[in-house]
């Protein structure tokens, strides 16, 4: 286990490494320079090239990547060129938003989808199981964002149930932070549950068929025992790796609909800073998510230890 | 008991007068956060909706442009204009208790003026000098004349920051003013929370219990939280009205700076050529365009300034290039292409601006002109087209200036950002120096109408159509008409009243 984490350290780093040199390197080729927004409307051309020093944009690419990664080693990423905040206190201030939109979206997914893959897998061939597969090929086409506007029209508009925008914090409200957060995060969750609901089905009917469930029922076990200690466990594998690779679905996915829902988390954040090149939040939040998505993955490796011990490491 | 009773009547009076002068929270919906609660950091026109209620300038202006007084009481042009001589408010205070008298109006001035990253140099660098008076008597020097340097005051570049908090290193997040509004919240891209000052001078602008202003870049969503009830007022894009105005909502028709445009680039393509600039002036519909695209929320116009306000000409047609087909074709076989070109135009992403610049490519290629169209985001188009004059054309908008010499300067001058070609005419110098010598309206107006004659007849740009930005507000808005400026989001006068 040890000997894992080192080798997932390590990996983690040279993934960071490389990411954030891409990161640079395309900001560079990407024509648009920040000083000339900087600067202001009425800036003269001696206005930019004092802000374009002012804020070392005048310095060769390399130079300014070993400025930049020296600092990050000691924890500091920079300041936003537009806000003068530091990368940390920006990406703080969102990134709350988006993993609470997360983990919601997750948790509601991994309901749907293990309990409807099980319920359409235990009534195979039957209505109930044809009409869930049509839900999850109908969950897997239509855009997340789709779905929002649609229920923002329904719960927001017309019935006024729940907020159409906006985002409370949890320390703040909780009522109201779920409120909030609950028709976008059923949108986000979409995706996920379609694709856990076909990835479960399958599996839970190979399991059925399998020697030692045969035997289990056999020996006279409750079905539901049989279904919920037998069967579940040997679909965990499947659950965890379909929500491994969800993640960075989901997390690409939270962009739009943090747009859709007004949401302040890291995916509105980081379109404005493409395509404002501000260079040192694009940068923090790509290492942000990098590091987001490598634990995530982790995460799902040790638990296949769990679910089968075989696997363990 | 008629003592009494007029003790009681003018007790309710005044409670009643408590009352409606401390309104509602007004929620207004915006499409973008402030770069900075710092005038002197504050890099666009769209930070004024964060910085007005808290910051107070000296003077105020309306929706046409014009000067009203705000922290200046008084003022007067002396020494053939240019000095301006200001008399202040002495009611007028800072939110951390300090006067707002002329040491602060000149400490204010020479940090804009001076600081290596302020933002608002070349807006006030029409200056020589600022002198204090007395306490509440300014003047100001100008280097050739002090025309426009109202229009500036009553911007960005007049507000008044406490001076006591100059060294603040979070001033750019906390500002301290002297506005009617106090920021008690500012969350990077979700909103600003304003409560009202204690002791503010003017109760006429403080007409609101509060002001919440959200961040909601996306146009639908904005609409969405004001449908629900999540915001009372918000701006929308033409084909926005009808779904707002079917929800019930009141939607106001209201004049802006924004001038839809193209520019060429004369140093490129066939641009060098006035014909062919002429040319494509004819053959866009720009009637059509702008009724079927813009549904009537945009005015037809070659000039850049609206009708009715300061710089607006109005000895030249507002479309000096009727649409005419054969008049295009005409002028384009004397330029020696009589079957049309071919030319790139960067356009501004979202995509209302491409669908412009769409129905730009349409009309012009009735005239065998073939316009491609390349979207990019706005650092690349001020970079690629403004600064470095690397494209042929540019489809967009100029968000206009508060002094119309500023505008005339950025797109007619040789040093202008927005002027690519780098293209000037004698005559649009000699009488853009006389609109920043002359400070009075009349004088200045009259050497406006000589600019725009000749930048018109030079043919600079493809004029679209001045906008009228359409703004929608739920019924518990009250005096929010068409006289609110929606280049500055000034909410003086406005009332909350929910029922």
């Amino acid at each position: 286990m040890a000997k894992l984490l080192a080798q997932r350290l390590a990996r983690t780093l040279a993934i960071l490494l490389g990411v954030s040199i891409l990161v640079f390197s395309l900001d560079s080729l990407i024509p648009g320079d920040p000083a000339l927004v900087l600067a202001g409307e009425n800036a003269s051309v001696e206005d930019i090239e004092r802000t374009r020093e002012l804020l070392g944009l005048n310095r060769p690419v390399a130079e300014r990547y070993v400025a930049w990664a020296a600092n990050a080693l000691r924890g500091d990423f920079g300041r936003s060129l537009y806000s003068t905040r530091s990368v940390g206190e920006e990406i703080g201030a969102r990134l709350p938003v988006t993993l609470s939109l997360l983990v919601l979206a997750l948790l509601i997914g991994l309901a749907f989808g293990i309990g409807a893959g099980i319920v359409a897998a235990l009534n195979r061939g039957k209505p109930l199981d044809r009409a869930l597969v049509l839900l999850a090929s109908v969950g897997v086409a239509l855009p997340n964002f789709w779905i929002g506007m649609l229920f923002v029209v329904a719960f927001a508009i017309h019935w006024r149930l729940l907020p159409a925008t906006g985002y409370t914090p949890f320390t703040e409200n909780p009522v109201d932070w779920l409120r909030h957060l609950v028709l976008p995060a059923v949108a986000l969750s979409t995706g996920p549950a379609a694709e856990l609901t076909r990835q479960v089905r399958g599996s839970v009917i190979d399991i059925l068929q399998r020697d030692f469930v045969r035997t289990a029922i056999a020996k006279g076990l409750p079905r539901r025992m049989v279904i919920g200690k037998h069967v579940l466990k040997n679909t965990g594998v499947t659950v965890a790796t379909v929500t491994g690779i969800q993640m960075s679905v989901l997390l690409g996915a939270s962009v739009v609909v943090e747009q859709v829902f007004g949401l302040p988390g890291i995916g509105g954040l980081i379109v404005e800073s493409v395509f404002a090149r501000d260079l040192p939040i694009v940068q923090g939040i790509v290492l942000v998510t990098t590091v987001l998505i490598l634990a995530s993955s982790l995460l799902v490796d040790l638990s296949y230890g769990y679910f089968n011990p075989k696997m363990k490491l | 008991m008629n003592s009494i009773r007029l003790a009681v009547f003018a007790l309710l009076a005044c409670v009643a007068a408590g009352a409606s002068a401390q309104g509602g929270v007004l929620r207004f919906g915006y499409s973008t956060g402030t770069t900075s609660f710092d005038p002197a950091r504050s890099s666009t026109g769209g930070d004024r909706v964060y910085l007005f209620p808290v910051y107070d300038r000296l003077i105020r202006l309306t929706n046409t442009g014009e000067p009203r007084p705000m922290l200046a009481t008084k003022w007067e042009f002396r020494n053939n204009g240019k000095t301006l001589h200001l008399t202040l408010q002495r009611r007028a205070r800072f939110h951390d208790g300090a006067s707002v008298d002329a040491a602060a109006v000149k400490a204010n001035l020479d940090r804009l003026m001076t600081m290596p990253e302020s933002t608002q140099k070349a807006v006030l660098g029409a200056i020589s000098s600022v002198r204090v008076i007395d306490d509440a008597t300014v003047e100001i020097d100008c280097k050739i004349g002090c025309g426009g340097l109202l229009q500036a005051l009553g911007d960005t570049a007049g507000m008044m920051v406490s001076p006591k908090a100059f060294g603040n290193p979070d001033l750019g997040r906390a500002p301290v003013g002297a506005g009617p509004y106090v920021l008690t919240e500012y969350r990077t891209g979700s909103r600003a929370v304003y409560a009202p000052a204690k002791g503010y001078y003017d109760r006429s602008n403080q007409t609101l219990g509060g002001l919440e202003v959200y961040v909601f870049p996306d146009d639908a969503t904005r609409l969405n939280a004001l449908r629900s009830g999540q915001l009372d007022m918000t701006f929308l894009r033409p084909y926005q009205v009808e779904e707002a105005k079917a929800a019930g909502l009141n939607v106001g028709r209201n004049k802006s700076a924004i001038w839809y445009y193209m520019g060429l680039n004369m140093n490129r393509s066939k641009f060098g050529d006035l014909r062919v600039r002429q040319a494509l002036n004819h053959a866009v519909d720009k009637k059509k365009v702008t009724e079927s695209l813009l549904r009537g929320y945009c005015t037809p116009s070659d000039q850049p300034f609206p009708q009715g306000v300061l710089g607006f000409a109005r000895q030249t047609p507002q479309i000096a290039y009727p649409y005419d087909l054969q008049k295009a074709k005409r002028l384009l076989a004397e330029a020696g292409v009589p079957d049309g070109f071919e030319f790139d135009a960067m356009v501004v992403i979202p995509p209302f601006f491409v669908q412009i610049a769409e129905a730009l490519q349409a009309e012009l290629a009735k005239v065998g002109v073939k316009m491609n169209v390349q979207p990019a985001p706005i650092p690349q188009v001020n970079s690629t087209y403004f600064a470095k004059g690397g494209a042929d054309a540019y489809v967009g908008l100029n968000l206009g200036q508060s002094d119309p010499s500023a505008t005339v300067a950025n797109l007619y001058l040789k040093t202008g950002f927005f002027n690519p070609s780098r293209f000037t005419t004698p005559e649009i110098e000699a009488a853009y120096r006389r609109t920043v010598e002359q400070p009075e309206d009349a004088a200045r107006q009259a050497a406006f109408e000589e600019v725009m004659k000749n930048a018109v007849a030079n043919a600079y740009h493809v004029g679209l159509c001045n906008v009228l930005t359409p703004v929608a507000y739920s019924k518990a808005v009250r005096n929010a008409g068409e006289n609110t400026p929606t280049w500055q989001w000034d909410f003086y006068g406005i009332e909350i009243v929910r029922q």
